[in-house]
């Protein structure tokens, strides 16, 4: 596989996981762009393993856990942007802001929540989870552990899978300035 | 609903916020063309490392590389007849944008694997319009690959690129190198034109990795400039050659292994490992350094022009495997050690 065919396969799945794992799409595409300038200066060595997706992958965490742009404070200021009233240009974007979710997940350390979205969004195995960050099945467990609770604790009350949720509204968990704020 | 649940559905609904691909993808390109300009300087003196992997990494570190003991001993892959390597040498040093020399060589590796030879073609070589140093500059490695390949009708079975730091750690690997430094006539030090300016006192001396690189760079000082370049890589080699031999018995390899995995790439059908294993018995002894026959032309620009008839014959010499021969008969292209 060429690098061209594979940027045409997979570029847009890439953006994907980028933008899960940065939570920002600028962002998303700064660290998706460094990691396939890279990947295409050592092609040959990439393609010769013979599981592009596999080491791509990982050498897109690499970039995303080393982004020195990518500080606490960038991220509180990029959430204060989002959370301005004016920027509700359409449907997608108001369910998009409203998801309390989303909003916990950036508050999470970057290596939980890069084990969140191997795990979740990628759907992979723990043992894969940890070959592409490059630690041990243990540690991937204790960083999906520990984001869970902190997702759960953000959420409140966990909600069971007894009632089913009001449609319309089962996704979504409106989240004040006061939840986000409040010590634990 | 659980939270595993709701982090799916999340990630889900976020989808929509992915930029779309096409105009990453032109941006991708740009990037791509502009560091490829950024790395085309290169460094004569890259060259010898590959050199090594090729001729010294001992069969046992190689079978160490794999952590497979059982790989030894099932027999190498069918590896017969003469073998050219063609190693070109890149250096991607930081902070540097121009486009420099970039030096090729080919190593011949005749089918008895009792001797090697390295014939280095001059990178003021004229190739058509160009320099072969363009060549490299806008085509590759690859490109140099196709152009050796046509100018010497000699069939490249490996291509093997090393970069500049690379070289360094693989200096630095092997515990520094042996090296008799050459000083311009008349003087008893060389000073580097490149920064930090390092002074080099003539003679025999332990020089390490950034030290030995600085070294072999230096031509403008010598009369025979490039020629005194070439010279120095080619004693380079022959240096990382006897500290590679040393080194192994003493040193951990898989230092070494690390640093060449990382200063090389490698192209061609040829198994670089195969090879490493029928070569690994070579001495530095059994490795002569030669010119590619070439004389100067002043035209608009200087540029360096095949010597006939020994450059035609020499070529010819590869293609038969008969290079002995043709270095008996030429000792003014043969390189002192």
């Amino acid at each position: 596989m060429t690098f061209d065919e594979y940027v045409v396969a997979r570029l847009p799945a890439l953006l994907r996981y980028a933008v899960m794992l940065t939570g920002d799409p600028h962002l998303a595409q700064d660290v998706v762009q460094e990691t396939m300038v890279r990947a295409q200066l050592k092609w040959r060595r990439i393609a010769a393993v013979g599981q592009p997706d596999t080491y791509v992958r990982r050498m897109l965490v690499n970039q995303f856990l080393s982004w020195r742009r990518l500080g606490w404070f960038s991220r509180t200021v990029l959430r204060r942007e989002v959370d301005r009233p004016e920027v509700v240009p359409d449907h997608a974007h108001r369910t998009v802001e409203r998801d309390a979710v989303w909003e916990l997940l950036a508050t999470l350390p970057r290596r939980q929540r890069v084990a969140v979205v191997l795990r979740f969004y990628e759907g992979l195995a723990d043992a894969q989870v940890a070959e592409a960050m490059g630690c041990a099945v243990g540690t991937v467990r204790a960083h999906i552990s520990r984001a869970l609770a902190t997702l759960r604790d953000g959420l409140g009350p966990p909600v069971s899978p007894g009632p089913a949720p009001p449609v319309g509204q089962e996704l979504s968990y409106p989240l004040s300035p006061a939840t986000v704020r409040s010590p634990r | 609903m659980t939270i595993d649940d709701a982090l799916r559905a999340s990630f889900a609904r976020h989808e929509s916020l992915t930029p779309p691909a096409e105009p990453l993808r032109a941006r991708i390109r740009t990037a791509v063309a502009a560091r490829r300009r950024r790395r085309t300087r290169v460094t004569v003196a890259s060259v010898a490392a590959a050199l090594v992997v090729a001729l010294a990494v001992p069969a046992a570190w190689a079978g160490g590389l794999f952590g497979d003991k059982d790989r030894q001993s099932t027999p190498p892959a069918e590896l017969n007849g003469p073998v050219n390597v063609l190693v070109v040498g890149a250096d991607r040093h930081p902070g540097r944008s121009v486009a420099f020399a970039d030096m090729v060589m080919v190593a011949h590796l005749p089918a008895d694997r009792r001797s090697a030879y390295l014939v280095s073609l001059p990178r003021d070589l004229r190739v058509g319009d160009d320099k072969l140093s363009q060549v490299y500059a806008d085509g590759g490695a690859a490109a140099v690959t196709r152009t050796v390949e046509e100018l010497t009708e000699v069939r490249i079975d490996l291509t093997v690129e090393i970069d500049f730091r690379g070289l360094v750690r693989v200096v630095d690997a092997l515990g520094g190198v042996e090296l008799c430094v050459e000083t311009p006539p008349g003087e008893d030090t060389l000073t580097s034109v490149h920064p930090p300016y390092r002074k080099f006192r003539k003679g025999c001396q332990k020089l390490d990795g950034a030290e030995a690189l600085d070294y072999v760079r230096q031509r403008m000082q010598y009369r025979d400039g490039d020629y005194a370049r070439i010279r120095h890589q080619q004693q380079l080699v022959r240096a990382l050659l006897t500290a590679a031999q040393r080194a192994g018995l003493t040193k951990d390899p898989r230092k070494l292994v690390a640093a060449l995995q990382d200063a090389i790439q490698v192209d061609g059908k040829v198994e670089l490992l195969a090879l490493a294993r029928q070569t690994s018995g070579l001495a530095p002894a059994d490795v002569t350094g030669v010119r590619a026959p070439t004389r100067l032309v002043e035209d608009t620009t200087a540029y360096l022009e095949p010597e006939q008839p020994a450059y035609g014959e020499l070529w010819r010499a590869v293609r038969d495997d008969k290079l002995a021969a043709w270095v008996g008969k030429h000792p003014d292209w043969v390189n002192p050690r």
